[in-house]
């Protein structure tokens, strides 16, 4: 495991992707505090105009098991900038704070793997592009357990 | 970035990254008054430490014998596919998943691997140094009803 972050540190990490397609701009960010509370929102423009926005509280447990799966990936060694700008299409971003180390990264959407190994930085990229789906889920499986 | 957020990223000792300006065309978080979620079902505990080769139907199995396990998320890595390591386990009632965790948290039950257990969702900010064992998930129907004495 990487070196890990004690549990007196502080943590927040936000995550945006918004990109435009077919249906108008599409949004999808979240966000973990570090007093726990759980933000999330997600605007779809498929068919109706349907955004999701929940807030929540989450355990230290859960923010535990958030920085261990980011510490794993080893982003917080990697940079930016080589990655593609964000662009008309889309960007992302991701910010962490964890412990002494802030990264906030921008780059566009990422469209597949092609696009990571076709980059300036496939390395870096790859890593990021697996950790933003990877923490997507974590999010997601939250506020998909509360309900409506 | 509210205030406090912002004190957080001042705090620090390296900072890398391009940042953001975000443009007008995006919305995001901030833009609308959202008040906290209600209607949680339900009592949630969130297993860490879950062996990579872990079969969901297996897990489903140990949780199933604490009460009814209404729902159970089981992710996936997606870089590995095999299975992340945490997940999120649904009870009917709050003496099951109390129970599950009293029994399973720090034991080596599953897959010759220690998991941990707690609850997932709390009532409010969590101050540093608190334990799971305060938080609860927050509910909008009534539990059981006290014994009626007729």
């Amino acid at each position: 495991m990487a070196a890990s972050s004690s549990e007196g540190e502080e943590f927040y990490l936000r995550y945006y992707v918004g990109h435009k397609g077919k249906f108008g701009h599409e949004f999808l960010e979240f966000e973990f505090r570090p007093d726990g509370k759980l933000r999330y929102a997600n605007n779809s423009n498929y068919k109706n105009d349907t955004m999701i926005r929940k807030e929540v509280f989450v355990t230290p447990s859960v923010l535990r098991e958030c920085r261990r799966i980011i510490n794993d990936s080893e982003i917080m060694k990697e940079d930016d900038n080589n990655w593609p700008e964000p662009d008309r299409v889309g960007r992302q971003e991701l910010e962490i704070v964890m412990g002494n180390e802030h990264i906030s990264f921008t780059t566009s959407k990422i469209g597949s793997l092609v696009d990571v190994q076709t980059s300036k930085d496939p390395e870096g990229l790859r890593i990021f592009y697996y950790l933003v789906q990877d923490l997507v889920i974590f999010a997601e499986c939250f506020q998909l357990i509360l309900g409506y | 970035m509210d205030g406090k957020v912002s004190a957080l990223t001042h705090r620090v000792r390296s900072s890398k990254g391009r940042g953001y300006f975000r443009s007008h065309d995006f919305d995001s978080l901030d833009s609308s008054d959202i008040g906290p979620q209600r209607s949680i079902k339900g009592w949630i505990i969130l297993v860490t430490g879950i062996h990579e080769e872990a079969k969901e139907e297996h897990l489903y199995n140990v949780f199933q014998e604490f009460g009814q396990v209404n729902n159970l998320h089981l992710n996936l890595d997606r870089f590995t596919g095999f299975v992340k390591g945490y997940a999120l386990v649904e009870y009917e009632r709050y003496e099951e998943a109390a129970n599950a965790i009293r029994a399973m948290d720090g034991t080596q039950e599953l897959f010759n691997q220690t998991i941990h257990i707690d609850w997932a969702f709390g009532k409010g900010p969590a101050s540093s140094g608190s334990t799971g064992s305060k938080y609860h998930n927050l509910r909008s129907r009534s539990r059981t009803p006290p014994r009626r004495l007729y």
